[in-house]
């Protein structure tokens, strides 16, 4: 039932996917879809305006933010060597946007700088919960959980914080954002995270073997010539850096972090050559999907994406539970 | 005969100290002592996995904490009393696992590890559906591919923390006698921890005898036990008799005997 070597056809089926993936995403929204198509072929400047400016980066940032999700997910669950590590669950988005919101509240930073910010902000609670959490190389759950708990409460806390103190154009804004959308996207910052993908995908190959040497334990790994501490500092920095870009760009996105490396196993399983590439894939492809049907249930008004992904969080993270439990 | 090991005056704070050893090339040592007398630690510290190391510890020629990890693995590989792995990993995923990047490895040598460890049946499987013992053989296979099977033209260390417990009979001699064969060459020296006291002593050329992290003695086990080192190491009378050609260090019924 578990597939263990990626077959062509397998990755030829998700590929497919999310390409179709992609231009749903790109003909969903308020325009319909013929009048859009119409008028891109009649070269009408107000399609081709609405296609540039707002479909395109939306969908490329759904994208890219759904492949570094997926990528920061993977990337937890091997540094943490556990299933349940997922940038949402232990507190590293919610210190990525409590770091934001602070900054544009009190710093009034803006849609760039916030980034910055955003990258802190996760790095900082990832260090703290990986050296609370973390003893002799073996991670506590318990610790993980509880840790993850607490970052949680104080994120809430000074993102409540600090929308008690913004102005009442700020505050739309801010909860808009932070209930995470792609709405807000342009193409700079679609292109930027987008990068910042390629960079990950590319480094995947030369990490692949520390990940994989990672799930024989830290002590097998140093033994097999991998040298784990530079190696667990480098997860940590990019792992920051995908979830403070996503963050920063497009809010609260729940979900895919956990689930994208989760159904890229059962494609691909645990060897990080095929598992990296397939986290981004299918992370993106989840991200495109539920954006497209954000867009769709209200129509045409449309509910933010992370509302929609937490709520199919939720139920994923309980037949996890159970999942292990039977295990 | 080249050292490979040389251990002077070694101490692991609160795990053991004063340890001076050497480990040549081609060797068959013997690792024993009761339970908490430091084995699985010193073998650790030759891992490089102990930081705050008092004396010497050197590798092929080398202070250990000069090599990288890199290096190191190309000069020992090392398996700890009990590994982790997913078990949706297969047998064969788990046995690349043992090739270290940018090395070759001999494809003849793999071959033969695959063969004495009877491990083809299980290569296709995930390691979930296998059972302990063979979940073992192939994670022993895994660090032979990275010592024996490597090729370099330098000697490599085995460092065995117990690896051969889940092992039946059949598998346990197979891969004794193998090994013996594979030190001949001088190629591999292989340290193993084990409290199949009988089978050690019969396997190894030397025996390392640790007690409350100090080295009581090393030499030939017969000669440790005539001393009646290993029975005070072990605080039971422990006796050598020789039976039809074959050694026999065996324990006795009761403490006073």
């Amino acid at each position: 039932m578990i597939a263990h070597s990626p077959t062509p056809l397998r990755w030829l089926v998700l590929l497919v996917a999310g390409l179709l993936a992609l231009v749903a995403n790109l003909l969903t929204g308020a325009t319909p879809v013929t009048e859009l198509l119409g008028g891109l072929m009649g070269h009408d400047p107000l399609s081709w305006q609405i296609f540039m400016e707002l479909r395109l980066p939306r969908a490329l940032l759904a994208l890219a933010v759904g492949g570094l999700l997926g990528w920061a997910g993977m990337a937890m669950q091997s540094l943490f060597r556990n299933p349940l590590a997922d940038p949402g669950l232990v507190g590293v988005s919610a210190g990525a946007a409590a770091a934001a919101v602070l900054g544009i509240a009190l710093l009034g930073l803006g849609l760039y700088t916030r980034g910055v910010a955003a990258f802190v902000g996760a790095l900082g609670v990832l260090g703290i919960i990986y050296a609370l959490a973390t003893r002799h190389g073996r991670t506590d759950l318990g610790w993980m959980l509880l840790a993850g708990i607490a970052f949680n409460a104080i994120a809430s806390a000074l993102i409540g914080l600090s929308l008690y103190v913004a102005s009442d154009e700020a505050l739309r804004q801010l909860t808009w954002w932070l209930l995470g959308s792609f709405a807000e996207a342009r193409l700079p910052m679609a292109l930027g995270a987008l990068g910042l993908l390629a960079l990950l995908l590319g480094l995947s190959p030369a990490v692949s073997r520390g990940l994989d040497a990672l799930l024989l334990g830290e002590a097998s790994a140093w033994q097999m010539g991998v040298p784990v501490q530079r190696l667990k500092t480098l997860l940590l920095l990019l792992t920051a850096l995908a979830v403070g870009v996503s963050v920063a760009t497009s809010g609260m996105i729940g979900f895919v972090g956990l689930a994208a490396p989760h159904l890229a196993r059962l494609l691909t399983g645990s060897l990080h050559r095929a598992l990296a590439p397939a986290s981004v894939l299918i992370g993106a492809l989840l991200a495109l999907s539920a954006d497209s049907l954000a867009r769709l249930l209200a129509q045409p008004a449309e509910v933010p994406v992370g509302l929609l992904l937490s709520a199919l969080g939720g139920p994923f993270f309980l037949w996890l539970l159970l999942r292990m439990r039977r295990v | 005969m080249s050292e490979l090991f040389a251990l002077t005056d070694l101490s692991w704070p609160g795990r053991f100290s004063g340890v001076t050893l050497t480990l040549e090339a081609g060797e068959r040592v013997a690792l024993l002592g009761p339970n908490g007398a430091g084995k699985s630690s010193l073998l650790q510290a030759m891992a490089g996995l102990a930081a705050p190391l008092r004396g010497s510890l050197r590798l092929a020629g080398q202070p250990l904490h000069a090599l990288p990890p890199e290096q190191q693995a190309l000069h020992r590989a090392w398996l700890p009393q009990q590994t982790d792995a997913p078990p949706a990993l297969t047998g064969e995923q788990l046995l690349g696992m043992g090739r270290l990047p940018g090395q070759a490895h001999d494809a003849d040598r793999v071959e033969q590890i695959i063969d004495t460890l009877e491990l083809a049946p299980l290569l296709p499987l995930p390691l979930g559906t296998l059972s302990g013992g063979e979940q073992q053989r192939l994670q022993l296979g895994r660090v032979l591919v990275q010592s024996w099977a490597l090729r370099v033209d330098h000697p490599r260390a085995l460092l065995l923390d117990e690896g051969l417990n889940a092992l039946d009979v059949r598998h346990r001699m197979r891969l004794l006698n193998a090994l013996t064969d594979w030190c001949d060459t001088g190629a591999l020296s292989v340290v193993w921890i084990s409290h199949d006291l009988t089978l050690a002593a019969q396997w190894a050329q030397r025996v390392w005898l640790m007690r409350a992290g100090q080295l009581l003695g090393e030499g030939r086990a017969e000669t440790l036990t005539r001393k009646g080192l290993l029975t005070q190491a072990f605080d039971w009378p422990l006796t050598w008799r020789e039976c039809d050609d074959m050694a026999l260090l065996l324990p006795a019924q009761q403490p006073d005997a």
